[in-house]
């Protein structure tokens, strides 16, 4: 039976695809025009005069909500008359062509008053638990105390963000690559001040696990909106590369200042920390990124004493955002780099001390909740040090360090070796929207399933597919996954790539299952909508950080084997292998790829992705920004820990870059033997690194 | 002005300025590379193409020099039974669909494999990151490459160019 | 706003040298448009030279190679090494990519505005010669002069056609290459070594330094101080050789950034410590 809403397009009974791909010679292009200062009060605009039929778009013309908002943060759409960052949209404006409508925007100056503005509200965390141990005469504690910076990091992906929006009728129709389609429509809107169910939003499969594409995706969706209601056209709005290098988000740059103090026999006693992030003009989904950064520094070993302070900083540049990682590799790259300060201090080896001081069956986790299963860590680090003959290669290159005087006039290379462990947390914190999924088995004995988080790519909706097929015993042609159209059925966004990995599958299992035995009792066409529930743990608390963080964890070590070459003042990675226990692969391809991603942008975070703001605001350029080359990525070997006792297969996506980042950066240090403080690892500061007398670290 | 030239097997005009580029000409004019984004710096591979048999970024030929060339573009290549048998090699060892670049990877891939049959393993290395992208697939590409060739007539070895004429 | 008119370029496709030489003749300023990497025509008359078959021929002698000025830059990687010296090679492999390479010629990456390019320093040091011919002249120009000019000066209505270079490959070569486009000119830098060992002596030495800023770098008292000398090279000799470079480059009228020197002396020392490999 067709079931039809009045007023709404169901697109399996009723497809109509034309509104999402509307001829290319009917749509006007969009662009916006932004502040080229960081601050300031606007007090006029310069422009030529308007082309015929292109139009202006300001703050006044919004019909709905001027804001913009995610989760609890909001900012504006486009600024009355103050400018929060470079590169904010003040303006927009649509046309036909698109060369007279950038030509146009390139001549656009914005007249702005220097002035201080407010900067947004900051969001801080404070945590301190256990007791810190007497450090008396004696004691034979020492204290370590090491400080790193990462640097930001872009995309890096090639396509920029192009969103299509048509405004019929009082009905909105958007194409846009989103991992958060739900909040596509919500902010479309309540910026056009229509009732949702008058926005479909047609999200396209997301390149990647990035992770970028789930907040600011909307931004512009709404923009494209506003304008195809204003001059009643299919609008496109685009952003070149260079401008979507400019304002989309990065991964923030984060501080981080810790101090451990440690028994004789390398028993991690007590850590503090003060961790600090950037993020940009607005603390967009802020408190995730910041809390997952603490949940990093405090996850992977036993703290009998621990005190973190986190705090978000604003500044006047565009916001961040989870680029590479949710957070946790924040965290973990100061942890696994500090452990390495304190392996140093103790000459004990890093992998023995990780090992000794993970935490193991019967130890509390930071939360004071017991694991119940064993933490595979320690096997992690056995098989990684094992396959890398670590431990040799670490005191072989040790020495060769200390003698590098003699090194250096003969020109040779300087070795080192790097390990790291790390972890990835499946699911949100904050939990997201909750995720319900709807499957309805019809006469012909097709299975439609409404899935409500964007598959991050084909194979893992055919492998849906084939879990559908498998469970209801039809065959998997028979099964389609409808389109992300947001409407009828709730989305429970936003997809994170470990999310979808989770939750999908049990739910069509779920689902699939209950239409088996609704199928023995009723007449076809059958419907069933589950709702993911997470197990009866206790429930996070974001406040106190105790309960159940996330869906499930993987684990993950890395080494990483590096040579420096004095001559070039590069680093040239020799090898990097990856161990990793993520449950069951359900395709080891896609597993595979996922890995090898997550160690690219590890290397380029750590080595060759230099990004960052100058004190006007500036960025340092599209042209400068260089992703990792082929001479900067050898074969990655990866393995799997076999024998684990997890049986579900968890997300791993951004295990590879949360482990290879800091391994890498324990690797240039020892090859130095130079206590560097941040990543990227530039030229200039192996240069500097080079001239600096030998010593000690 | 208009340019004469062969187009994916098409004798063909296409209009365009003196001052456009060949790839501005092709997705303009011709339909081609459709929502495909081009650094125009000749860097990033999105817009190769084959000219006269050579792989070349078409954002740097300015569009009047393709006059009775011939042009094969991506799409073209896609309809070819190479395309296929390549694409079913990659595929077997395990390629995972980029949306970004497998078709621009398996364009420039086969091309340069066509170009450099002996070529070795850190060369097909060298040139599979030639196109930059942040996702996984070098490795299965490198495996690809190597199957590729392998699989290929041996080439005419050892025998040097004679003196002369190249 | 005022629109204004932008007349379209005059375009010109010779297909025969004597046909540009005589065009070039009575239109001098004429764009010349090789390979195409130096973008679209800009100026009111272009003359596009990808129909002369002429100027793309690579012709190898007993002893010499001479290659068209707008061969491109993967025709000389196709050859075997026996056939053009392979520190030659070595260069081009580091210019742009495998697709860049096959529309990119020798003559663009030698006429670049305001710079050599990144061939020139290899050229000069393996001692090769351009060819510039007129309606009625030809003319030939060893890069030494070139170098010591500091820039390509054509006659009216002059083309560079050929580039010749002696097939002799040196004992030893070493090429370097620091940074990209993407890199800042304080942190780029290109080193081009050729050694001739004989008998357990460097019978021959020649190194060069090209720096954007700076254009070429060549100590000649650094090359005779080495030449002559037994290998391998004493420690001690090595250092009081990168000292005095130390103070050439100290004594500059411009001075490289801290960054190049540092290279400059690394280089140097790696190249003077791997002498004695034969």
């Amino acid at each position: 039976m067709a079931r039809k809403k009045k007023g709404f397009r169901d697109p399996l009974f009723d497809p109509d695809h034309r509104l999402f791909s509307p001829p290319s010679a009917e749509c006007w292009h969009g662009v916006c025009l932004r502040s080229q200062v960081p601050r300031g009060r606007v007090i006029g605009m310069v422009h030529p005069p308007l082309p015929e039929g292109m139009r202006l778009y300001g703050p006044d013309d919004i019909p709905g909500n001027e804001s913009f908002q995610v989760n609890k943060v909001r900012f504006p759409l486009l600024s009355h008359n103050t400018v929060h960052y470079i590169g904010e949209p003040l303006f927009l404006v649509v046309g036909e062509a698109e060369a007279v409508v950038r030509a146009f925007a390139f001549q656009v100056r914005f007249v702005v008053v220097p002035e201080q503005n407010e900067p947004a509200a900051g969001i801080t965390r404070f945590l301190s638990r256990g007791v810190v141990p007497e450090n008396s005469e004696g004691s034979g504690f020492r204290v370590v105390e090491s400080s790193f910076s990462s640097g930001a990091q872009d995309h890096g992906r090639f396509d920029a963000l192009e969103v299509l929006a048509h405004v019929t009728q009082g009905t909105v129709a958007v194409k846009v690559r989103s991992q958060w389609p739900a909040h596509v429509v919500s902010s479309v809107a309540r910026a056009l001040d229509l009732d949702p169910a008058k926005v479909q939003v047609l999200a396209t499969t997301t390149a990647g696990v990035t992770g970028n594409q789930v907040w600011f995706p909307s931004l512009y969706a709404v923009y494209a909106a506003l304008l195809s209601q204003a001059c009643g056209k299919p609008v496109v709005l685009r952003l070149t590369r260079q401008e979507d290098f400019h304002v989309s988000p990065k991964k923030p740059e984060c501080k981080t200042f810790l101090k451990s103090l440690v028994a004789s026999d390398g028993r991690l006693l007590s850590l503090s920390a003060q961790l600090e992030l950037q993020t940009g003009a607005w603390p967009v989904m802020a408190e995730e990124i910041l809390d997952r950064a603490l949940v990093g520094l405090l996850t992977p070993y036993h703290l009998p004493h621990f005190e973190v302070q986190g705090r978000v900083q604003t500044s006047p540049t565009p916001p961040r955002g989870p680029v590479g990682t949710q957070g946790e590799g924040l965290g973990l790259f100061a942890l696994e780099s500090h452990v390495d300060d304190i392996c140093r201090e103790l000459d004990i080896d890093p992998v023995r001390w990780r090992q000794q001081n993970a935490v193991v069956v019967g130890q509390p986790w930071f939360t004071g909740l017991v694991p119940k299963t064993e933490n595979p860590l320690r096997w992690l680090l056995a098989e990684t040090s094992k396959a890398t003959d670590f431990s040799r290669k670490y005191a072989a290159y040790g020495l060769l360090s200390a003698n590098r005087k003699n090194l250096a006039s003969e020109a040779l290379p300087l070795k080192g070796i790097g390990v790291a462990s790390a972890f990835q947390g499946n699911g949100l914190l904050a939990g997201g929207n909750p995720v319900h999924l709807e499957g309805r088995l019809d006469e012909d004995g097709q299975l439609s399933l409404y899935i409500p988080l964007v598959s991050p790519n084909e194979r893992q909706s055919e492998l849906w597919k084939a879990q559908a097929a498998a469970t209801l015993q039809i065959p998997q042609t028979s099964v389609r996954i409808c389109p992300v159209f947001t409407g009828e059925h709730p989305t429970g966004g936003p997809s994170l790539a470990s999310r979808a990995f989770e939750m999908v599958p049990r739910l069509i299992v779920q689902t699939c299952e209950a239409l088996a035995q609704k199928r023995l009792k009723q007449a076809l066409p059958v419907t069933v909508k589950s709702v993911f529930r997470r197990s009866k743990t206790p429930p996070w608390d974001s406040e106190a950080f105790t309960g159940q963080p996330f869906l499930s964890f993987s684990w993950c070590s890395a080494v990483a084997e590096v040579q420096v070459i004095p001559h070039r003042a590069e680093v040239e990675i020799v090898r990097l292998t990856l161990v990793v226990d993520a449950g069951p692969r359900v395709d080891e391809a896609a597993a595979r790829n996922a890995l090898v991603e997550g160690a690219q942008m590890a290397v380029g975070w750590a080595l060759t992705e230099v990004f960052h703001f100058d004190v006007s605001g500036h960025d340092s350029g599209y042209h400068r920004y260089r992703l990792p080359g082929p001479r900067e990525l050898p074969p990655l070997a990866i393995r799997f820990l076999e024998g684990s006792k997890e049986l579900r297969p968890r997300g791993l996506g951004n295990l590879g870059a949360h482990a290879m980042a800091p391994a890498l950066f324990n690797a240039i240090r020892q090859a130095l033997g130079s206590s560097l403080p941040s990543i990227p690892v530039s030229r200039k500061m192996l240069d500097e690194a080079l001239r600096e007398p030998v010593g000690d670290l | 002005m208009k340019v004469q030239l062969i187009l994916n097997g098409d004798d063909l005009a296409l209009s365009g300025e003196p001052r456009d580029s060949l790839f501005a000409v092709l997705q303009q004019r011709a339909g081609l590379f459709p929502e495909r984004v081009c650094c125009e710096q000749g860097d990033c591979g999105r817009c190769h193409i084959l000219l006269d048999g050579k792989e070349v970024p078409s954002c740097l030929i300015p569009f009047f020099q393709v006059r009775e060339q011939e042009v094969v573009s991506p799409e073209g290549f896609q309809n070819t039974e190479e395309y296929r048998q390549f694409r079913a090699l990659l595929e077997e060892e395990g390629l995972v669909h980029c949306t970004e670049c497998t078709e621009v990877q398996i364009f420039h891939l086969f091309s340069f494999l066509e170009q450099f049959p002996q070529a070795d393993a850190e060369e097909c290395r060298l040139a599979i990151g030639e196109i930059p992208c942040r996702c996984g697939s070098k490795p299965v590409l490198e495996r690809g490459a190597r199957r590729w060739l392998a699989s290929r007539p041996w080439p005419v070895v050892g025998r040097e160019v004679p003196r002369g004429h190249h | 706003m005022d629109t204004i008119e932008i007349a379209q370029p005059l375009l010109y496709g010779p297909r025969t040298l004597s046909e540009t030489l005589a065009f070039l003749l009575a239109n001098p300023g004429s764009q010349l448009i090789a390979g195409g990497t130096s973008r679209a025509a800009e100026a009111p008359v272009a003359v596009t030279l990808h129909l002369l078959d002429d100027l793309k021929r690579i012709t190898s002698g007993d002893r010499s190679l001479d290659v068209g000025a707008t061969a491109p830059l993967s025709a000389l990687l196709s050859l075997p090494d026996t056939q053009i010296p392979v520190v030659l090679k070595e260069a081009i492999r580091t210019i742009g990519t495998s697709g860049l390479r096959n529309l990119a010629t020798v003559g663009g990456n030698l006429c670049q505005k305001g710079t050599f390019g990144d061939l020139f320093p290899v050229l000069l040091l393996l001692g090769a010669q351009l060819e510039l011919r007129g309606q009625r002249s030809s003319r030939w120009v060893s890069f030494q002069d070139l170098a010591e000019q500091g820039r390509l000066s054509l006659a009216a209505g002059e083309l560079l056609t050929k580039i010749r270079l002696p097939l002799e490959q040196p004992g030893l070569h070493f090429y370097q290459k620091i940074g990209s486009y993407r890199t800042s000119w304080e942190e780029k830098l290109s080193m081009v070594c050729l050694a001739s060992p004989k008998n357990g002596l460097l019978s021959r030495f020649r190194l060069v330094f090209s720096l954007p800023q700076l254009g070429l770098l060549r100590s000649r008292e650094l090359e005779a101080e080495l030449t002559g000398r037994r290998l391998p090279l004493p420690r001690q000799e090595r250092d009081a050789s990168l000292a005095r470079l130390a103070d050439f480059l100290a004594e500059l009228p411009i001075l490289p950034s801290v960054f190049q020197t540092e290279r400059i002396l690394h280089l140097s020392r790696w190249v003077l410590t791997r002498l004695d490999d034969d």
